[in-house]
């Protein structure tokens, strides 16, 4: 049954054009963003490796289709909530609003299965959301820049990846990349099951990931105690996938944490729909 | 008789309001049920309790002589619902709306059955057409496609006819009587319209602030047996003359007489009136239950 029903959930999603506005959006900023860097990308590079000029000698093709990558990544990772608050945080709340909801839930399927299926789509719908990023950057980057050493600068140190490991720490920071986004499909489904107009729960999402970013970036002691808890927090790791050696403490850490608010989002969403009387 | 459907004593509370309030009645198989009450009763309530949208807070309900709280799947598979208005997914077609909703009901329906119940409720050729397309008559036929496609026993409609116009409303009509009588289906209907009612069930019941007021057979309910007599007449002095009529005059006010009477005995009453000179203007009735229902609506109306 889970099955046939997740068929549907996946028909209902990719029926509407809402759901790949995503998409769109991110093959439009990866082509703009891939045609800067083509056309001025060596001024864009000079300007990252200006500190690294007086110390080091860079030679090689450091603009290449890995660092190009990385860049996309970094750059529309941040705008992925959005795009998956806008259909996820509408999967119950949308059926609600539209009435929907009380055909559905007078059909022989359990509630519980009707959430696991929207969940188990919302899921599908973000991992093919970082797949098409990760894919799409990947593919043109290496066709237009070619492959070679990815070299990744943070605050306090150069890593210099090997372009034969890229492939696979790409790959593995898309998996990261998902598991930090199943916190945000998992709390705007649960937002979902507490409103009758899908607004509510994409626009709540977004306010409270702007609210746990701000904390998360501003250097006052009294926030310091709560950093660590914070979802947003732990939402860059699949940088981490970046450096050498991998910091898989830290990863794991935020993997664990990442993955306790999923639990604790989902157990809220079930109990709340079990419990719900369908009133709209 | 089979009984398809059991209510016993439900109540529906929210905080301190009693939505619904140890309700009880009894749908027998073949039954087109009517439930009747003005807006805000607890018609909606108490039909969503039977479909598994709202948890009672106290009483059971048994369908198919199964609780519906330990057997609610296979309950479901046998019924068929529109609850208040039927609401589809908008940017699909009609085709695959039931085609979903059929598979939803554990059953995959082929192509000529779904072309089959549109046509049915005649939407033949408007069957790829998208439902954002469709008027409010259209939704509504569609929603019956949707209540039939799994041919279920039971049907529960929730105010079907609200919002269609005079032609829509005949035809919804239509079907379901046809529901009932070619296809043998077991039909309970709401409504806050008492005619409506009259016109398709052969049972009902009266609710009003949750409670039930009246149920039984509507023949026996809405018989010309108990009338509420209305002759309008003119104001003279002779009026005072007017004696109770053995107890069946109930109220004279404003040259209006009202009687409690049977049809039968309408002819008498005018033609005593006349003997006594009063100039009668009109002679109306209604049936008691008629008068009793149109009360309770303009009280709920004007609260």
């Amino acid at each position: 049954m889970i099955y046939r029903l997740l068929k549907i959930e996946l028909y209902k999603i990719f029926s509407r054009p809402r759901s790949y506005i995503g998409f769109v959006a991110i093959a439009v900023l990866i082509f703009i963003i891939q045609l800067a860097l083509f056309v001025d990308g060596k001024t864009y590079l000079s300007f990252l490796t200006q500190q690294l000029d007086a110390s080091f000698f860079l030679q090689g093709n450091i603009l290449n289709g890995y660092l190009i990558t990385y860049i996309i990544l970094q750059t529309l990772i941040i705008q992925m909530p959005l795009m998956v608050a806008l259909v996820c945080g509408d999967l119950i709340s949308g059926e609600a609003s539209s009435g929907t909801i009380r055909l559905l839930a007078t059909k022989p399927i359990s509630r519980a299965d009707i959430i696991t299926a929207k969940l188990l789509a919302g899921s599908c719908y973000t991992l093919l959301l970082v797949i098409w990023l990760g894919g799409v950057a990947l593919l043109f980057g290496l066709m237009i820049f070619k492959p070679g050493d990815l070299m990744v600068l943070s605050s306090d140190h150069v890593s210099i990846i090997p372009a034969g490991e890229c492939l696979w720490r790409f790959f593995v920071a898309c998996l990261v990349a998902f598991i930090s986004l199943s916190v945000v499909t998992t709390f705007s489904f649960m937002l979902s099951t507490f409103s009758d107009n899908s607004i509510v729960p994409i626009v709540a999402t977004m306010a409270v990931i702007i609210i746990f970013t701000i904390i998360g970036t501003m250097d006052v002691p009294i926030f310091n105690n709560i950093k660590p808890f914070l979802f947003t927090t732990h939402m860059v790791v699949w940088q981490l996938l970046f450096q050498d050696p991998i910091d898989t403490v830290t990863v794991n850490k935020s993997l664990l944490i990442l993955v306790a608010y999923c639990v604790g989002f989902m157990l809220v969403t079930y109990y709340r729909f079990l419990k719900k009387d369908i009133l709209s | 008789m089979d009984k398809i459907v059991e209510l016993n004593k439900i109540s529906k509370n929210y905080d301190s309001f009693k939505a619904v309030d140890e309700l009880s009645l009894e749908v027998q198989r073949g039954d087109v049920f009517g439930f009747l009450g003005p807006n805000g009763a607890g018609k909606s309530t108490s039909m969503r309790m039977m479909l598994s949208l709202i948890q009672p807070t106290q009483g059971s309900i048994k369908i198919f002589g199964k609780e519906l709280s330990k057997n609610r799947n296979d309950i479901m598979r046998r019924i068929g619902c529109i609850i208040e208005k039927p609401d589809f997914y908008l940017y699909m077609s009609a085709e695959k709306n039931i085609d979903i909703f059929c598979r939803l009901s554990g059953v995959t329906a082929p192509k000529n059955k779904i072309h089959e119940t549109l046509e049915l409720v005649g939407l033949k050729g408007r069957e790829k057409d998208k439902v954002k397309t469709y008027s409010h008559g259209m939704k509504q036929r569609l929603g019956i496609a949707q209540t039939l496609i799994h041919d279920p026993e039971l049907i529960i409609l929730d105010e079907p006819t609200t919002g269609l116009d005079p032609q829509g409303i005949i035809d919804i009509r239509e079907m379901i009587l046809r529901l009932k009588n070619e296809m043998g289906k077991t039909i309970i209907l709401s409504s806050h319209i008492l005619s409506e009612i009259e016109l398709v069930a052969n049972r009902m019941i009266i609710i009003n602030k949750g409670k039930e007021i009246v149920q039984g057979e509507v023949a026996t309910l809405l018989s010309t047996q108990h009338l509420v007599l209305t002759i309008e007449v003119e104001e003279t002095s002779e009026l005072s003359n007017v004696d109770s009529f053995g107890n069946k005059l109930v109220s004279r006010e404003n040259g209006k007489l009202l009687f409690n009477v049977s049809r039968e005995e309408i002819p008498a009453i005018v033609s005593q009136l006349n003997e006594m000179g009063i100039k009668i203007f009109s002679v109306s009735y209604r049936r008691a239950l008629e008068e009793y229902f149109l009360k309770l609506t303009t009280e709920n109306y004007h609260a």
